[in-house]
């Protein structure tokens, strides 16, 4: 049998750090600024052949597509985040008001509601209905189950948390746990499961512009570009856009993955 | 079949068997092709026959792939097991589905690439969840105790790491398989549409295409039968190999 690379057990190799999950979330960050700053920049580059983009230089025509990608992927994560952060707290006011089982049972609707392929209801909304907002919110809630039930285990955990218990038993007031001890505790753990609608976002609205049924073509969209390029089989036009979507996929997973393994103490 | 497969497959009629029942009997009831229902039902079984062995073959490799990097991160096998680990979000299904269908304009034959395209992000998600699970049953740590044991009776490292440390590896990845389940499902779609395939995803993209929700919806609502069907399976499969649920047998492996 061949030797392996198993470190003595005197010598355990520790389990990854929060340190190491909040830098590759930076360096998400960094990639994913780096996109919309150069996105932002495009039409300088297309050096007036936005208006022509099929003519333009395959680069330039995937970045100026790529402002219409991550614009709405932007602006559906915040709305994704904001509803299923909304979701979870709506579950903990419920358990709270009417009692344990009213909070699991709109939980588990989060959780079952996750395991379906929302990803589907995309193209279905972009077939069927026509302003890019309607589809901007369905986008938002094929996000928001995850995000709900991710943000649900952080506010769970954070209320079992002892140094709220013996705040309670030192004699401090509701209001004042809630000011001084949940709110500055409960403000980042919720924050990275807002973060995690981003790479779901980008991606659904990515595959409905892949099969012609996302964006309108006058925005801009990698994914549209992509399946378009496919389609024709030109590859000059489709590995630009293409590697700059998985890029983007990347650098939105990387920062997800970085919130949610920074914020957890050691 | 093994027993607990059989079990999950049993639960998961409700929220699998029952949807797509149901798509097919709305198909037949609502959708403006007179063969709709059964269009939709040789459309679900091309689906099936793309996802279903592309899930096991990506999963199995992915899961080799991904204890072998635990075991010898420095080997070829184990710097294959980490890029997979590692590249998960860079190759989401739909993409894949793009590039397949892109060789497949340029003369490279359908069926094979097909089922590579969607075996990969199987592949990507199972080597991220075996290694560190591996990393874990051959560590110091109480998830160690199997193979610290097997190896203080002293069983040889090959049966070691086949009967105790594997499935340790393999359970977690059969229990997280759901999103390799949603991106097989998406992909899935996407390369029926791409290709034009006569699976269901293509026959959703037409009907949402023409803008009818009677020949779309029911089309969803079967795809979502489909994924749970899929997703049990998992379950099933997890149950079976999971060293926790049958430690009270007697060991066959010696």
């Amino acid at each position: 049998m061949a030797e392996y690379d198993q470190p003595p057990l005197s010598h355990p190799v520790p389990p990854e750090t929060p340190r190491a999950g909040f830098a590759r979330g930076l360096s998400g960050a960094a990639i994913l600024a780096a996109l919309v700053l150069a996105c932002a920049a495009a039409p300088l580059m297309a050096d007036g052949s936005a208006v022509h983009r099929l003519d333009a230089d395959p680069v330039a025509a995937a970045l100026l597509d790529g402002r219409g990608s991550l614009s709405f992927a932007l602006l559906a994560a915040v709305l994704g985040g904001l509803l299923g952060i909304g979701w979870a707290l709506l579950a903990g006011m419920l358990g709270t008001l009417a009692g344990n089982r009213a909070e699991r049972r709109t939980i588990a609707a989060a959780q079952r509601m996750a395991g379906w392929p929302l990803a589907l209801l995309v193209p279905l909304a972009g077939g069927l209905m026509g302003p890019v907002w309607l589809l901007a919110l369905v986008t938002a809630l094929t996000a928001a189950p995850a995000v709900a039930a991710l943000a649900h285990a952080e506010l769970s955990s954070l209320m079992r948390a002892e140094f709220l218990t013996a705040a309670r038993a030192a004699g401090l007031p509701e209001s004042e746990v809630v000011r001084r001890h949940l709110i500055p505790n409960l403000t980042r753990p919720l924050l990275a499961a807002g973060v995690l609608a981003l790479p779901r976002v980008l991606a659904a609205e990515s595959f409905a512009s892949l099969l012609g049924l996302g964006l309108p073509p006058a925005l801009g969209s990698w994914g549209a570009s992509v399946g378009l390029a496919a389609r024709l089989g030109d590859p000059v036009a489709f590995v630009p856009r293409a590697l700059l979507l998985a890029l983007a996929l990347w650098a939105a997973c990387a920062i997800a993955d970085g919130m949610a393994t920074g914020h957890r103490k050691p | 079949m093994p027993r607990p497969v059989i079990r999950r497959l049993i639960d998961a009629v409700p929220t699998a068997v029952l949807p797509m029942v149901a798509g097919v009997g709305l198909s037949a009831l609502v959708a403006p092709q007179p063969d709709a229902a059964m269009a939709l039902l040789r459309g679900l079984v091309v689906t099936l026959l793309l996802t279903l062995p592309s899930l096991a073959v990506g999963t199995a490799l992915g899961t080799l792939a991904g204890s072998w990097a635990a075991l010898a991160p420095r080997s070829a096998g184990g710097l294959v097991g980490r890029l997979l680990a590692g590249a998960g979000p860079l190759l989401p299904g739909f993409l894949l589905a793009a590039v397949a269908a892109l060789a497949v304009r340029a003369g490279a034959s359908a069926a094979p690439l097909g089922w590579t395209a969607l075996s990969i992000p199987a592949a990507c998600q199972a080597a991220r969840l075996a290694r560190p699970a591996m990393g874990r049953a051959l560590g110091p740590g109480p998830e160690g105790g199997a193979v610290r044991m097997a190896r203080g009776l002293g069983l040889d490292e090959r049966t070691v790491l086949r009967h105790h440390a594997l499935p340790q590896a393999v359970a977690p990845v059969m229990g997280g398989l759901r999103a390799a389940v949603l991106a097989a499902m998406v992909g899935a779609v996407a390369l029926e549409s791409l290709l034009d395939l006569p699976g269901a995803g293509a026959l959703m993209v037409d009907a949402a295409r023409a803008g009818s929700a009677a020949g779309a919806v029911p089309v969803l609502v079967a795809l979502g039968g489909l994924t749970a069907l899929l997703n049990a399976l998992g379950l099933g499969v997890r149950d079976w190999i999971d060293p926790a649920n049958h430690s009270s047998t007697p060991y066959e492996g010696a």
